[in-house]
């Protein structure tokens, strides 16, 4: 409805259990069914056009994901590179006491 | 006098030339078009976008637009893990939402046992209720592995997934739980023998016998289930109990299928969407009251903040959580104060999905889904 060269459009389905859609469209002008396929090939590129937004954000969100992890497991290994420093120093201390 | 200068220059005068008239809708009408307020009795502005030419006096074009629509569109994932997805969607039309949610639900397919070829049963659960439970035990298969089985086709690898259970309680034993993870799977398909029925078949004793399924080569060469065996999703759902003395032996095929079928073939445990809330203090909330409010609101959404002076003020502290209860509207002298709205193109998608498939795949399959009809009309109509 927002479409501009559409001034009506709708549907009704006459029985649920006929598998029948029926549909309106009035416009200003243009030939009815030329704005029905113009209206249906933008909604199909919308439709790509949201495929490749999400695709693009779910691998940048999970390249995010691993990043972190990644920097996670590297916090953890120097942490215990730390310790095990540490804990050698303490024995060595222990020994020259 | 009115000189042609003075004529000319009427005609073509706009008003909205001039630079300190202010372009586009009025703020509260800029609020109607894009906010749903939910108000104490119910809400208001609920209705979808006005026809393009709705604004025309304005001077504002509310048509659809391509290139607005690209420009516009945004996707923010907030978490996603093998089972459930959260993502918000900016600048999209509720249409295309509500859409995509049926289409999750309803057409996106998966693999569902739907043949139980029952050899022997002596358990509590009678046959029609033990494959009723089978059937709705997803499978963790890739259903675009798969094609679809129609009445013309014969079972093959190409279209079943073959399960065995044959699980038997010892005499002796205390009662047996049978749980998914009894399910074995057949890779080289059934193994229970068709009968050929008549004494004309004598000369073909030396093939292989005729099963309920023509499998040519073995689902194991698939590089997916090379390795992996394909299982339930979930390897501890019950799905009967025996006694001791009690037996099942059943072969179980599945074949690919749509939600509208029947829901055993639904990808997803549910999928659904809200718009996402807006919670706005319309004054000042002071002391007494901004106590009251934060106590009240079981989300949390406000918060307490000092202004000094040992007076407190409250702010919107996490309006995401807010799920629009209207407890913070309920008192007399609080509604005046508080406006709850929902952004009507900004919609909190939540997927669920029940292991066919990541919920992330699950979401571009819809869209693929819906780009497929398109193209379908669209061949019909030329």
């Amino acid at each position: 409805m927002t479409y501009p060269r559409v001034t009506l459009a709708g549907y009704s389905i006459p029985h649920p259990s006929l598998e029948c859609v029926n549909v309106r469209v009035q416009t200003t002008g243009d030939p009815a069914r030329e704005v029905l396929k113009d209206a249906c090939q933008e909604l199909m590129l919308m439709n790509r056009h949201v495929r490749s937004v999400f695709d693009k954000d779910v691998s940048e969100f999970k390249e995010e994901q691993a990043h972190l992890k990644a920097e996670e497991e590297r916090k953890n290994a120097e942490e215990e590179e730390l310790k095990k420093q540490r804990d050698l120093l303490e024995s060595m201390d222990i020994e020259s006491n | 006098m009115v000189t042609e200068e003075d004529k000319i220059f009427a005609k073509n005068f706009r008003i909205d030339d001039l630079s300190d008239v202010p372009a586009g809708l009025p703020r509260h009408r800029k609020l109607k078009q894009n906010r749903v307020v939910s108000k104490k009795d119910a809400s208001v502005d609920t209705a979808d976008a006005i026809y393009s030419g709705g604004y025309v006096s304005s001077g504002v074009d509310n048509s659809v637009k391509l290139e607005n629509f690209y420009e516009d569109f945004k996707v923010d994932v907030i978490s996603c893990t093998e089972t459930d997805m959260e993502f918000d969607m900016i600048g999209i039309d509720a249409a295309f939402a509500n859409a995509f949610r049926r289409i999750l639900i309803a057409e996106v397919p998966s693999m569902a046992i739907e043949k139980v070829l029952i050899a022997y049963n002596t358990s509590l659960i009678v046959d029609e209720v033990l494959a009723h439970r089978i059937g709705l035990i997803p499978i963790a298969a890739d259903p675009r592995l798969f094609e679809y089985l129609t009445e013309n086709d014969q079972p093959n690898e190409k279209n079943t997934i073959v399960f065995k259970l044959h699980v038997k309680c010892p005499k002796g034993q205390p009662r047996l739980q049978v749980l998914t993870n009894e399910l074995q799977w057949l890779p080289n398909g059934s193994e229970f023998l068709k009968e050929t029925g008549g004494s004309t078949s004598t000369s073909n004793s030396n093939s292989k016998p005729k099963t309920y399924t023509s499998f040519s080569c073995s689902q194991d060469s698939l590089p997916e289930y090379a390795e992996s065996p394909i299982t339930p999703t979930y390897l501890d759902i019950l799905i009967a109990k025996l006694s001791p003395g009690q037996e099942i032996e059943l072969e179980a095929h599945a074949v690919k299928g749509i939600g509208k079928t029947h829901a055993k073939w639904s990808p997803v445990g549910t999928a659904w969407y809200r718009m996402l809330p807006e919670v706005v203090l319309l004054g000042e909330v002071e002391d007494e009251k901004a106590e009251r409010l934060v106590k009240v609101c079981p989300q949390n959404v406000f918060d307490i903040e000092d202004m000094g002076n040992g007076r407190k003020r409250a702010t919107v502290a996490q309006p995401r959580n807010c799920t629009l209860c209207k407890e913070c509207i309920r008192d007399h002298d609080l509604v005046d104060l508080v406006d709850l709205r929902s952004v009507k193109n900004h919609f909190i998608f939540k997927i669920e999905s029940t292991g066919s498939l990541p919920p992330d795949v699950l979401f571009t399959e819809a869209v693929k889904i819906l780009e497929d009809k398109c193209e379908l009309v669209l061949a019909d109509l030329s």
